[in-house]
């Protein structure tokens, strides 16, 4: 897939995943994708890529994004800026917010 | 085999990469404006079709040549297609991923943001072209080392 002959193509190897299997011992498979900034463009190539290879999973698509609160966009900055600590309990608190938002 | 060229809108420069991979364009000269112009799907594709891989032909071996737009976000869908080559046991030297943008100049990038952003079709296009012509003998390297590379996996 990669061929340091033709370009180099070493910076994507160590990239983080961008499908994540949540609960591998579940029955049901259930992924997380992140979208990044262009969740468009990720979701056409989603689908392309798919049909590209002639797979046909039937998945149900859930588009959680629009429960993200200013909480996940500060925990987000502050893990970029290298204070771990401070970006997890923001991402807890942030958690915790949203899962008593849909719960009540 | 599978053989992506991708670029950001899948508007020129992976269109005219496929275009000579798939020999609609001399090697031995670069081509005019009017058959750059006329290549399938040069300067057609929307922005919301940014991300979808389009199947462009068969080259001569039988491998599949597809061109796709990234937008920019490269390294996510880039990522995406490993993820799901991995899930589906894929192996990866069924896909070849070849980045077209790493040839193009200044006058493709004006020409392709007139063009295609902007609307302005006529002059975008003409400076594209211009710029895809400056450019072309980096365009056919490229093509050339995708082709021997090819060759080499098929004796393999």
């Amino acid at each position: 897939m990669f061929d340091s002959a033709l370009l180099d193509y070493e910076k994507y190897k160590n990239e983080k995943r961008v499908l994540h299997k949540i609960y591998p011992d579940w029955p049901e498979n259930i992924f997380l994708l992140v979208g990044g900034r262009k969740k468009r463009v990720v979701l056409q190539a989603l689908e392309g890529y798919l049909e590209m290879f002639g797979i046909d999973p039937g998945y149900r698509l859930l588009d959680i994004s629009r429960y993200e609160n200013w909480g996940f966009k500060l925990a987000v900055f502050t893990d970029k800026a290298g204070f771990k600590r401070l970006a997890f309990a923001l991402y807890k608190y942030s958690c915790r917010k949203l899962y008593g938002k849909i719960k009540g | 085999m599978i053989v992506l060229y991708h670029c950001y809108g899948a508007a020129h420069s992976s269109v005219l990469s496929a275009a000579i991979h798939l020999g609609l364009l001399a090697e031995d000269r670069v081509p005019g404006i009017k058959e750059i112009r006329e290549i399938p799907f040069f300067d057609r594709k929307k922005s919301e079709e940014i991300g979808i891989p389009f199947f462009y032909g068969y080259d001569k071996r039988g491998n599949k040549i597809y061109i796709q737009g990234m937008g920019g976000s490269d390294k996510i869908v880039i990522g995406l297609l490993q993820d799901i080559m991995e899930l589906y046991g894929i192996p990866e030297r069924e896909v070849l991923l070849v980045n077209a943008l790493e040839n193009v100049n200044i006058l493709v990038r004006i020409g392709g943001f007139l063009s295609r952003r902007l609307g302005l079709i006529f002059p975008g296009r003409v400076i594209s072209i211009i710029g895809l012509q400056l450019a072309y003998p980096k365009f056919l390297a490229t093509v050339l080392r995708v082709k021997e590379y090819i060759a080499k996996f098929c004796e393999m």
